[in-house]
């Protein structure tokens, strides 16, 4: 630290408030406040629990009590953080902090939770300090005059950066602090990130446009302790979510013999089932235990995250909602349910408990099938290799891009010449060309290519000043609502009959209930009344059959990383025992396996085949993670294709893929090597994934965020249903009358770069083909086909003649309709 | 192209894979949903449709006046999907150039283009239609009528399901007790694979490529 700096009057006044709390700050801190003093941009890296905020926060608070005849009036620090549920703790543990040091600043929130009227008022006067979503502030970009209300800036920071990153939500991130940038004089640009595998990469996304910029690293590391539950019995056929409920009683064990629990699951559906469970293990923890995710009502996360902080809960059952930011200083233990998918997702989460910096953070580990306990193993190994992995950002989203002009367009309008540039200044769009920004100005104005004449559309109307705006109130207000990248089905929301909103569930899961149903929601079981448009009537009830309700989407796929290690793991199945625990525990699996089939070493590769009343089974097992699988997938049924007329339905998971057809395969060595070669691989990826329609599934995100598809219509659903058309419908008209429409393009390009990770593609088939390729009949379906076998999502892929198809099938209904009359 | 004969109340009526009915002996095409404006009409809201949609349509519309030979077009409802724009321009033209053939439109729920239009384009508007023994209107009765209905509205599809999970889902036509629902003729428009009528001799006529199929 400059010595100048430590005599400072700003450092001073800090050092003597940390030390009257008896606060010794981190030598991190120290040098992120000297940065910040001398106008970096950086990103501070810090395990959970350490400090983070502090460093930046207090590193404005610094600078400004340095420096403050160089202040003007207003907003001075954004805080943007990825969870609306956190800025609520983050604002209070910065307004705290403000008081006891005695500077008259006030902290405000701007998220989806604060009212309009409130919003109002905050614009007439800002307060110096504003926490804030990335959705938010791309809403407070679409405000006129926002200009006013950002230009005084000093510095925006980004929370929890390794979440955002490597999502579209980080593109808006992006976005949003290049406009901040362009209207503002010497912004400072921090970001605050948990250890990912590409530092150096997350911060060139971050300022690309700052070149005074640091990494602070903390060298202080967390030590964590994995312990695995096993059940008192190994079930040989996993499957997923059986093993739940002997589980119960030990997770009970462990609430009860902490102080507070954290309880992560991997989805909403399974978070209200464990609720419920746990519950009825133990109905002494009524009233301590609560269950906390994204569908939850908003005051009710709220009450829950307060009790949670002041120690009141014994346990929280939650999602990915409560994975990020605040630390709940009770929490000394955290729970796993299921596959974390990833190493580094693990870590922080294990990182949620114990929050001295100084103590172990402890995390039990309950697989929720009999597969996962090989995936303890490998995640105790990756831990050991802190084999973290990487967040790869990503680029020319111009489905995000449009969105953004027309939210500027709504704001302050832009000029083209000097909005390119700002755009090309970003991470994301630094590759963007002349054309592809032409494409999207006649995108917004005159909607694409094909329509140049037709004077009705107009979402952007370009003044003859050259000003490009928005001027229609009604596309305004459905920009306004549907600004975002995140894509869900439609939500409804669920209302007791009497008054009193409980939370949302997905219009599909509804769809399938009748009047006097029972389900979940929130830990509580109701009954369904009625419906009424975008509202569900229910009343309490005390049934004890309840459906819990299952929301699409949210299903992280493991990362290669993992299922690295997991191939390692598995291989151990053939050889003596040894001293890991799990490996030691599943020996009547790997027996099972073994006998039935096979367990496949590291230099082999496994191919089963199984015939059955319900089809013909081939299945795979590359343990590649589910998005490489889904591209094998369809490579090899498109192979497959080539050699014959069929058709297949396939199924993924983190392990292998299954590709069922309705004829018997007879399948030869011979054959096997030409599906899996690695020869004209190039081509068959473009075919396959054309032929498997797996770009129509990216493009349903894309037609929402690029607002072709509207999400949201708050209220106007009646108005608007007469411009409502499916994605599908639309990637079909595009791919028929528009084929050179970028949207289309993204969708293709996410296949690839998103999902193929080519070079893991590649690298995968390469193994392959030095592999010995393993072929087995089995009798049964093995205790690694299983799992692939009840996956209900599935793809198709077909090189029959429709005529054939629909013939074959006939004959199915047919003989379906004589077994169910017998 | 190859057309499916049915009879129904002893008339025999042609179902037509590009999703629409030729009964010969009145020298008529009929077809329902056919959405002219629908992608103007989105682009008017600022989401960029593109214009070939109408243009294949009117084209299929085209192959089947020189398949078939055709005196009347009768629209079983939602043949316009909003108020005036500019597809309209495009279809008037195209009516212009079949000025021999009369189009009677049975109103539906989208159908809210001014008369006078109607009258510009020389269609024939009513809510319902008799012609023994058939019955047209836009949407299926719930009640059994007298007569047999033929409608739309409801753009029926099906999902074939095989072994090995297989699944396809195709448009169709839906024959019931008393009642024929049409597809949707429009390219432009979505599927219903859930709508279910209340009754067991219900037949399913669907629709692949270029052919059309009992199940």
């Amino acid at each position: 630290m400059r010595s100048a700096f430590a005599n400072s009057t700003g450092y001073q006044i800090i050092r003597k408030w940390m030390a009257d709390k008896k606060f010794e700050p981190f030598s991190f801190q120290e040098k992120t406040w000297d940065l910040y003093d001398q106008n970096y941009s950086g990103m501070v890296v810090a395990p959970t629990g350490f400090g983070k905020t502090y460093a930046v926060f207090l590193a404005a608070v610094i600078h400004f009590l340095n420096k403050p005849t160089k202040y003007k009036k207003g907003l001075k620090l954004m805080w943007v953080t990825p969870l609306r549920s956190l800025s609520n703790d983050i604002a209070k543990a910065m307004q705290n902090a403000l008081d006891e040091i005695g500077l008259d600043w006030e902290v405000g929130i701007r998220t989806g939770d604060i009212s309009s009227a409130e919003k109002q008022k905050q614009i007439r006067n800002m307060p110096e300090i504003i926490v804030i979503t990335p959705e938010s502030l791309h809403l407070l970009i679409a405000q006129k005059k926002n200009k006013s209300v950002l230009q005084n800036l000093e510095c925006v920071v980004i929370d929890e950066w390794h979440e955002l990153l490597g999502t579209k939500r980080g593109v808006l991130a992006e976005l949003g602090l290049t406009y901040i940038n362009s209207i503002t004089k010497n912004l400072k640009i921090w970001a605050l990130t948990a250890t990912i595998g590409n530092l150096e990469e997350a911060l060139e996304v971050l300022c690309p446009y700052k070149p005074k910029r640091k990494i602070v690293r903390a060298k202080e590391k967390k030590k964590i302790i994995i312990e695995s539950v096993l059940p008192d019995e190994l079930e040989i056929l996993p499957w997923a979510g059986h093993m739940g409920s002997t589980m119960t009683d030990k997770v009970v064990d462990i609430i009860l013999k902490s102080k507070t629990t954290l309880i992560f699951t991997n989805t909403r559906n399974q978070s209200e089932n464990w609720y419920q469970n746990i519950l009825a293990a133990c109905p002494d923890l009524a009233g301590l235990i609560a269950i906390h995710h994204g569908s939850i009502d908003m005051q009710l996360r709220h009450w829950i995250e307060e009790n949670l902080g002041e120690g009141n809960l014994k346990a929280v059952v939650c999602t990915s909602s409560l994975d990020l930011g605040v630390d709940f200083k009770p929490v000394d233990t955290v729970v796993q349910i299921g596959s974390s998918k990833g190493i580094a997702r693990f870590l922080q989460r294990a990182g949620r408990s114990g929050h001295s910096p100084f103590l172990p953070s402890k995390i039990y580990f309950v697989p929720t099938h009999t597969l996962e306990i090989i995936e303890v193993a490998a995640l105790k190994e990756g831990y050991k290799q802190l084999a973290i992995e990487k967040r790869t950002p990503y680029v020319l989203t111009y489905d995000v891009l449009v969105q953004f002009m027309v939210t500027v367009a709504l704001g302050e309008g832009f000029y083209e010449y000097d909005f390119f540039e700002q755009i090309k200044n970003t991470h994301a769009f630094a590759e963007i060309t002349k054309e592809d920004w032409h494409w999207a100005l006649r995108f917004i104005t005159q909607g694409g290519e094909t329509l140049n004449q037709y004077e009705e559309f107009h979402k952007v109307i370009k003044t003859a000043e050259g000003l490009f705006k928005v001027e229609s109130r009604r596309v305004g207000m459905l920009h306004r609502m549907n600004i975002g990248v995140i894509v869900s089905d439609v939500m409804m929301r669920v209302k007791f009959i009497s008054g009193g909103y409980i939370g949302m569930v997905e219009e599909y899961f509804i769809s399938k209930l009748k009047p006097g149903d029972h389900f979940i929601l929130a830990g509580r079981t109701v009954s369904l009344v009625s419906i009424k448009e975008r509202d569900i009537l229910v009343r309490a009830s005390t049934s004890k059959k309840a459906y819990a309700p299952s929301w699409l989407g949210g299903r992280l796929p493991m990362t290669s990383y993992l299922s690295h290690f997991l191939r390692q793991k598995l291989a151990l199945g053939n050889k003596p025992p040894r001293g890991e625990k799990e490996i030691n525990f599943l020996r009547p699996l790997f027996d099972f396996q073994k006998e039935e089939s096979h367990i496949p070493t590291e230099k082999e590769f496994l191919v089963e085949y199984t015939e059955n009343r319900y089809g013909y089974h081939l299945f795979f097992y590359p343990f590649e993670g589910r998005l490489v699988h889904d591209i094998m997938a369809a490579i090899v049924a498109y192979r497959l294709g080539n050699l014959t007329p069929i058709s297949f339905s396939i199924a993924t998971n983190d392990y292998g893929f299954e590709l069922a057809t309705d004829q018997p395969i007879a399948m030869t060595n011979e054959i096997l090597k030409t599906i899996l070669s690695k020869q004209n691989l190039a081509n068959d990826i473009i075919s396959s994934i054309n032929a498997a329609e797996m770009a129509k599934r990216k493009f349903r995100d894309i037609a929402c965020i690029a607002g072709l598809v509207f999400q949201n219509v708050r209220g106007h659903r009646q108005k608007f249903k007469s411009i409502q058309a499916s994605s599908n419908l639309i990637f079909n008209v595009y791919e028929d009358y528009d084929p050179q429409n970028l949207l289309l393009r993204q969708a293709y390009n996410e296949v690839f770069n998103d999902q193929l990770e080519e070079a893991r593609l590649i690298e995968a088939f390469e193994r392959i083909s030095k592999s010995n390729i393993i072929f087995k009949r089995t009798e049964r379906f093995t205790p690694l086909a299983f799992p692939l076998k009840i996956e209900t999502i599935r793809q198709r892929l077909s090189s029959e003649d429709l005529a054939t198809r629909i013939k074959k099938m006939k004959e199915v209904k047919g003989k379906k309709f004589r077994r169910t009359r017998t | 192209m190859q057309a499916k004969k049915i009879k129904l109340c002893n008339e025999e009526l042609l179902l037509d894979p590009r999703k629409c009915i030729y009964w010969a002996k009145h020298k008529a095409l009929i077809l329902s949903d056919w959405h002219i404006g629908k992608s103007a009409h989105f682009r008017k809201h600022g989401i960029a449709i593109p214009q070939g949609v109408l243009q294949k349509d009117l084209d299929t519309v085209d192959n089947l006046l020189s398949d078939y030979i055709v005196k009347e077009i009768w629209v079983i409802g939602d043949m316009f999907h909003a108020q005036y724009n500019s597809d309209l321009e495009v279809f008037a033209v195209w009516r212009k150039q079949h000025s021999d053939i009369s189009i009677k439109l049975i109103g539906g729920n989208h159908d809210v283009i001014s008369k006078k239009l109607l009258g510009n384009y020389d269609i024939d508007f009513m809510k319902s239609m008799l012609e023994t023994p058939f019955y047209f209107e836009h949407k299926p009765l719930q009640t059994s009528a007298e007569c047999f209905q033929i409608s739309g509205h409801i753009h029926p599809g099906v999902e074939l399901h095989g072994l090995g999970n297989l699944k396809i889902k195709l448009p169709c036509f839906i024959v019931g007790e008393g009642q024929l629902i049409l597809p949707a003729f429009s390219n432009f428009t979505g599927l219903d694979t859930r709508y279910k009528l209340e009754d067991s001799t219900v037949k399913k006529y669907v629709i692949a490529n270029n052919f059309v199929e009992l199940l």
